[in-house]
């Protein structure tokens, strides 16, 4: 890790601000042969080239609130979602923003620490970074950590799609990684959200993410994808990742372009439901809310 | 599917979005404090809900079954 002085694996807090900032001059750097996510696209986002998630050099967020949806130990949470994702899930309950990189407004750290810190005093118990998927604005939110009281406990929100480059510019960070699991299967992802390789690139992730720090994994159940995508979820998570904490969503809600497969038009069925928790139950995944 | 989708959206510009399903079953996302205590007033016996409705925040601030 690059504040090697320390032994302990997140960043000692009065120098995490100063390590963000020398980070994110090098992640902006590195927008000239963008490789951040996994797509390794290559382009140079600094000359105005854009890759498969049409991101820019500037990010834009579409949302700034305190949200208590998240993980229950995590709430009340300052929710900063940045616009654009580097996936394209047909089923993104935020699509409008999340697949268009030019939503919302432009985005300044300083202005955005400003509101995270009236949060904090107003009783927010963490601040978030999300998306879309944050990993494609990696300079925005180096920049925003590192204007960010050194006591403030941050979440990073990830699609789990990030380059190897990426994450070791975000080791130690943000204090949880809340990583989302979504396809047990190549198939699934580059059918549902165009996204090849999926499997193994968020497994590596994950296992890093674990090493590195704390580690929540989400999995949205899909209707009609309990067997092909939550039980490989699952039984990777039950022999890879043993007792790390595991949030199964059962809320499915068909948005966006979810009617374009004939599963994704409705929500989960109660039995369905049922065999997925029963399954966590079963390979004695360590469940959280 | 008969469901009905409304982003609600405060002076301060924060949202939430809820879909209520033909069945009468509420989905929500992006829950802001003061949408927790309406979805915990709907129904009182829904005690995750509870739990995030007792957050305490100061709601002045200004500024799933949770789901996708």
């Amino acid at each position: 890790m690059i504040c090697a002085e320390s032994v302990a694996t997140i960043c000692a807090p009065a120098k995490r601000a100063e390590v963000a900032a020398g980070r994110a001059r090098m992640a902006r750097e590195l927008l000239a042969d963008c490789r951040l996510c996994a797509h390794d696209c290559g382009v140079n986002r600094l000359a105005g080239e854009t890759g498969l998630c049409h991101a820019g050099a500037e990010a834009r967020f579409f949302s700034a609130q305190i949200e208590v949806s998240d993980e229950l130990e995590l709430i009340p949470s300052f929710a900063v979602a940045l616009s654009g994702c580097d996936m394209r899930c047909d089923f993104c309950i935020t699509g409008a923003s999340s697949w268009n990189a030019r939503a919302g407004a432009g985005f300044s750290a300083v202005e955005m620490a400003a509101q995270a810190q009236a949060a904090l005093r107003a009783g927010a118990k963490t601040i978030m970074v999300l998306g879309g998927e944050p990993t494609i604005h990696l300079p925005a939110a180096l920049e925003l950590v590192a204007q960010l009281p050194a006591t403030a406990k941050l979440i990073w929100k990830t699609n789990a799609h990030g380059a190897a480059s990426a994450r070791e510019l975000l080791e130690g960070m943000f204090d949880v990684w809340l990583a989302d699991f979504k396809f047990g299967n190549d198939e699934c992802a580059q059918r549902l959200a165009r996204t090849p390789d999926y499997v193994g690139v968020v497994q590596e992730n994950l296992l890093w993410a674990e090493a590195h720090g704390e580690l929540i994994v989400r999995h949205l159940l899909m209707p009609g994808h309990v067997d092909c995508c939550w039980r490989p979820v699952a039984h990777w998570l039950a022999e890879n990742l043993p007792g790390v904490k595991v949030n199964l969503r059962s809320g499915f809600w068909p948005a966006w372009h979810a009617a374009r497969h004939r599963e994704l038009a409705g929500t989960v069925p109660a039995a369905e439901s049922a065999r997925a928790f029963e399954l966590a139950q079963e390979l004695g995944l360590n469940l959280s809310s | 599917m008969n469901a009905k989708t409304t982003r609600q959206e405060n002076a301060a510009g924060e949202h939430s979005e809820i879909l209520i399903l033909a069945g009468g079953k509420i989905l929500a996302h992006n829950i802001t404090p003061v949408m927790a205590q309406v979805l915990s007033e709907l129904n009182p016996e829904d005690a995750a809900m509870s739990r995030r409705a007792g957050r305490t925040i100061n709601l002045n601030f200004q500024t799933d079954e949770l789901s996708n």
